[in-house]
C-alpha cells in the first residue's frame, strides 16, 4: 500500500516505526439518496477499487461487498486575470456494504453548534459594521487606525 | 336582443368555412388588381385574449356559428402540476392509439415532437442534417441484465413493477400434463441428453491429473445440449402436441426495449423538468447483451396464470421488510446513454407468430460473474436477469402488437424463460399485466409477477463415459414449459390499436432505419442515411 520505500532496518536503527498509508479517503454527504448500506467517499486519485476495499476492511473492519469508483472532471473556473482555468479532477467511490449494515451520514452541525456558529457570525458582522461606520465618520483620517486620534 | 340561438360556437383557426371564404374573397379581389382592405374582425367582445377565436364581421350572424346548447372549450389543468402531466399524456396516448401502423408508433417515440432548441433545429435544417442523429436528445438509462450489482434485486423489481415468487413455478399452471405421462417422456429423452453431455463435455484444467475425480468440473457447450434436448422431445411427442408444429423458432435473436418508469425518489438534479418533478420519472432502455439463443413463438398467447387483478403488488413486500425503493439507476452503476428509443423482440412486425412462449438464454457472464458469489447472491443475480429478460421481451413484443407505455395492455401476456450454462438450469414464468409504468403506483391497479426456481443441476460430474448424478427434475421442468400450449382461440381483439398489420422484408428499409439499431458495418463505410418514408 505504501508507495515509499523505507530503508532496510539494521541493528542500531530505530525499532518502532509507524507505517501510514499514503492515501486518503474522505466520507462525504452524497448528492443523491442512496441505500442505507452504501457510503460515498472522496478518495485519492491513485487508489484502485482493491485499495479502497483493503483500506476499509483492514483498518476499520467495514464489511465491504462492492466498490465502484469514478472520476469527476474538475470544473472550469474564471481566473481574475480573465482566462479560464480547470480545477483538478477528483476521484469518488461508492462503497456497498452487507445488506444488514445501516449507515447514515452524521449530522455534523447539530442545533447547539449551529447556534454558537451563528452567534459568532453575528459578532463578526457587528464588528464589521462598526468598523465601516468608524471609517465613514473619520474619513479625513483615511488609512490611519481608528484608535489613532489627536 | 339577438333572435335565434344564443350560444356562440367555438371556432378554431383551422375552421374550413371561415378560411375558405377569406381566401376566396381576397384572391378574387387581388386578381382584379383592386386595392383590398382586410375584413375587420368582430367578436362582440372587445377584451379577447385568443385572437384565433375571432371571426369576420360578415360571418358573425351566420347560423353555423351559433348553437342552442352551449359548447364549452376543453378545460386544461394548470401547468406544472401532476394533473397537467396526466392531461398531456392522455392526449399523446390518444394520438398514438389512432396511428394505424406499428412503424408510425415507433417513429413517434423515436423521433417525436421536437424538444430541442428551435434555433438548433433551424441550423440543422439549413445544413441539411438529420436533427435527431446529430443532436440526440434522448438519454435513457441503459439497463443490462448482467452484470448485476450486489443487492440489486429491489431495483429490478421496481423498474419492472414485479413481484417475485421464489423457489417454485405455478403448480396449477403446469397441471395439464400427468405425472405418468411426464415420466414416459423423460424416459424417452434421457439417454439422448446424456449422450450429448458425454459428447460435448470438456475439462478446462491444466493440471487435471492432480485434481481428484470428484472435484473435476466438466464444462459443456450449453447450446448443443439444448439442441439435443429439443430435438429429442420433438421426436418423442411431436405428434401428440400439435402446437409444436405451429411454432416458429429463432436463433441468436437480439432483444431491446424502451419504457418510462415513475416513482423514483426526488432528485435535486432533475428539478428543472416538470415530468420528473411531478412523478420522479425516468427513461429506461434495456439492451440484451448476449443474444438469446433460442426463442419459440406462436400465433396465440399463452393462457394467463392468475387473473389480472389478483397479482400481488411488488412494493408491498419491500415495504413490509422496511426497505425503500426508487433509488436512481446511477446508484447501481447504470449511466444515461444517448440513444434513440428502440424495441427489438426478435422478429419483424407483421410476423404471424408474435407471441413468445419460451426462450432459452445462455448468459456468457454466468460463470465469470457468479463464481465469487455465494448461493443466495447468485440466485439474486440470476433472478434479476430472468426478470429483465422476460419483461424486456414482453415490452418489445407488446410494441409490435400495438401496445405502448401509453396504451396499456388489454390482456395479460405470459412468457417463459430458461437460463442455463449447460450444467445449471434456472426456470422462470412471467406474467405481464401492465406496461404503463410511468403512472404512480397508486394510480395503477395492476402488477407484474414472476415465478422462479432455484438453479438446478442437470448432472453432478462426469467420470469416464458415465454421467454421475443425472437429475430428471430438470428434464421434467423443461418439458412442462416447452409443451405448454397457447390458448386455442380468443374472442378479444389481440391488436386493438393497429388497423393494418404490414409485413415488410425490404432489405433497404431495415438497414436504413436507425431505430432497429443494426450492428455497424464491418468494412468501415458509414451507414446509409436515414430517409423517413412515413
Amino acid at each position: 500500500m505504501a508507495t515509499k520505500t523505507y530503508p532496510l532496518w539494521k541493528p542500531g536503527g530505530p525499532q518502532l516505526r509507524i507505517f501510514l498509508p499514503d492515501f486518503y479517503m474522505k466520507l462525504v454527504r452524497p448528492a443523491r439518496a442512496i441505500p442505507p448500506n452504501m457510503a460515498h467517499f472522496k478518495i485519492d486519485m491513485k487508489m484502485s477499487k482493491i485499495d479502497v476495499k483493503n483500506y476499509l476492511t483492514k483498518i476499520y473492519n467495514v464489511p465491504v461487498k462492492e466498490v465502484r469508483t469514478h472520476i469527476k472532471k474538475g470544473m472550469l473556473i474564471r481566473h481574475p486575470a480573465g482566462h479560464k482555468v480547470e480545477e483538478p479532477d477528483q476521484k469518488y467511490a461508492f462503497v456497498t456494504m452487507e445488506k444488514n449494515v445501516e449507515f447514515h451520514f452524521p449530522n455534523l452541525f447539530p442545533d447547539v453548534v449551529r447556534q454558537a456558529l451563528e452567534k459568532e457570525e453575528e459578532g463578526f458582522s457587528d464588528a464589521l459594521n462598526k468598523m465601516r461606520l468608524d471609517k465613514s465618520q473619520k474619513w479625513h483620517r483615511s488609512g490611519a487606525p481608528t484608535w489613532f486620534s489627536v | 336582443m339577438r333572435p335565434g340561438p344564443l350560444f356562440r360556437r367555438v371556432v378554431n383557426r383551422s375552421c374550413p368555412t371561415v378560411i375558405s371564404n377569406r381566401t376566396f374573397q381576397s384572391s378574387s379581389l387581388r386578381s382584379g388588381n383592386q386595392r383590398t382592405t382586410v375584413t375587420p374582425y368582430y367578436d362582440g367582445n372587445d377584451f379577447v385574449r385568443d385572437r384565433s377565436q375571432l371571426i369576420p364581421r360578415s360571418l358573425y350572424h351566420q347560423p353555423e356559428h351559433w348553437t342552442d346548447e352551449p359548447e364549452y372549450p376543453e378545460i386544461v389543468p394548470p401547468r406544472k402540476t401532476r394533473a397537467f402531466v396526466n392531461y398531456e399524456r392522455h392526449k399523446e396516448a390518444e394520438k398514438v392509439a389512432a396511428m394505424p401502423t406499428v412503424k408510425e408508433k415507433m417513429a413517434h417515440f423515436a423521433f417525436g415532437p421536437p424538444l430541442v432548441n428551435p434555433l438548433k433545429v433551424y441550423i440543422a435544417r439549413q445544413a441539411k442534417l438529420d436533427i435527431r442523429r446529430w443532436y440526440q436528445i434522448f438519454q435513457p438509462y441503459e439497463i443490462e441484465g448482467f452484470p448485476v450489482k450486489y443487492d440489486a434485486l429491489p431495483f429490478y423489481k421496481h423498474i419492472t413493477r414485479t413481484a417475485v415468487v421464489a423457489d417454485q413455478l405455478p403448480a396449477d399452471y403446469y397441471a395439464y400434463i400427468e405425472e405418468a405421462e411426464l415420466n414416459d417422456i423423460v424416459d424417452k429423452v434421457r439417454q439422448t441428453v446424456i449422450n450429448a453431455i458425454l459428447a460435448e463435455g470438456r475439462y478446462y484444467s491444466k493440471n487435471l491429473d492432480q485434481i481428484p475425480v470428484e472435484e473435476r468440473v466438466v464444462v459443456v457447450q450449453a447450446q448443443n445440449v439444448i439442441d439435443a434436448l429439443v430435438r429429442a422431445v420433438n421426436l418423442a411427442v411431436g405428434k401428440d402436441f400439435p402446437h409444436l408444429r405451429e411454432m416458429q423458432q429463432d436463433t441468436d435473436t437480439r432483444c431491446a426495449a424502451f419504457w418510462k418508469r415513475g416513482g423514483f425518489l426526488h432528485d435535486a438534479q432533475l428539478k428543472r423538468r416538470i415530468y420528473d418533478k411531478a412523478s420522479g420519472e425516468l427513461m429506461l432502455q434495456y439492451i440484451e447483451e448476449d443474444n438469446i439463443f433460442r426463442n419459440f413463438r406462436h400465433e396465440l398467447p399463452l393462457p394467463e396464470v392468475l387473473p389480472r387483478e389478483s397479482c400481488v403488488p411488488s412494493a408491498a413486500t419491500e415495504q413490509a421488510e422496511g426497505r425503500q425503493v426508487g433509488y436512481n439507476p446511477t446508484i447501481y452503476g447504470f449511466r444515461p446513454e444517448k440513444s434513440i428509443p428502440h424495441w427489438i423482440p426478435g422478429h419483424w412486425f407483421g410476423d404471424p407468430c408474435e407471441f413468445s412462449t419460451l426462450s432459452l438464454d445462455v448468459p456468457k457472464a454466468w460463470t465469470r460473474q457468479l463464481s465469487g458469489q455465494d448461493e443466495a447472491q447468485a440466485f439474486e443475480s440470476l433472478a434479476c436477469n430472468a426478470i429483465m429478460a422476460s419483461f424486456g421481451r414482453i415490452v418489445a413484443q407488446a410494441m409490435y402488437l400495438g401496445f405502448t407505455f401509453l396504451n396499456e395492455l388489454s390482456y395479460p401476456i405470459v412468457t417463459q424463460s430458461i437460463m442455463t450454462n449447460g450444467r445449471d438450469w434456472m426456470f422462470a414464468t412471467y406474467q405481464a399485466n401492465t406496461i404503463a409504468l410511468w403512472k404512480p403506483d397508486e394510480e395503477n391497479p395492476f402488477n407484474n409477477m414472476c415465478w422462479l426456481t432455484q438453479p438446478v443441476k442437470l448432472f453432478d460430474r462426469v467420470e469416464g463415459s458415465e454421467v454421475i448424478g443425472f437429475n430428471d427434475e430438470v428434464l421434467r421442468l423443461f418439458i412442462k414449459q416447452y409443451l405448454k400450449a397457447p390458448v386455442t382461440s380468443t374472442n378479444s381483439n389481440l391488436r386493438p390499436y393497429i388497423e393494418k398489420t404490414e409485413r415488410s422484408y425490404w432489405k433497404n428499409e431495415h438497414s436504413q432505419t436507425p431505430f432497429y439499431h443494426r450492428p455497424t458495418r464491418r468494412d468501415g463505410k458509414p451507414r446509409q442515411p436515414f430517409k423517413p418514408e412515413i
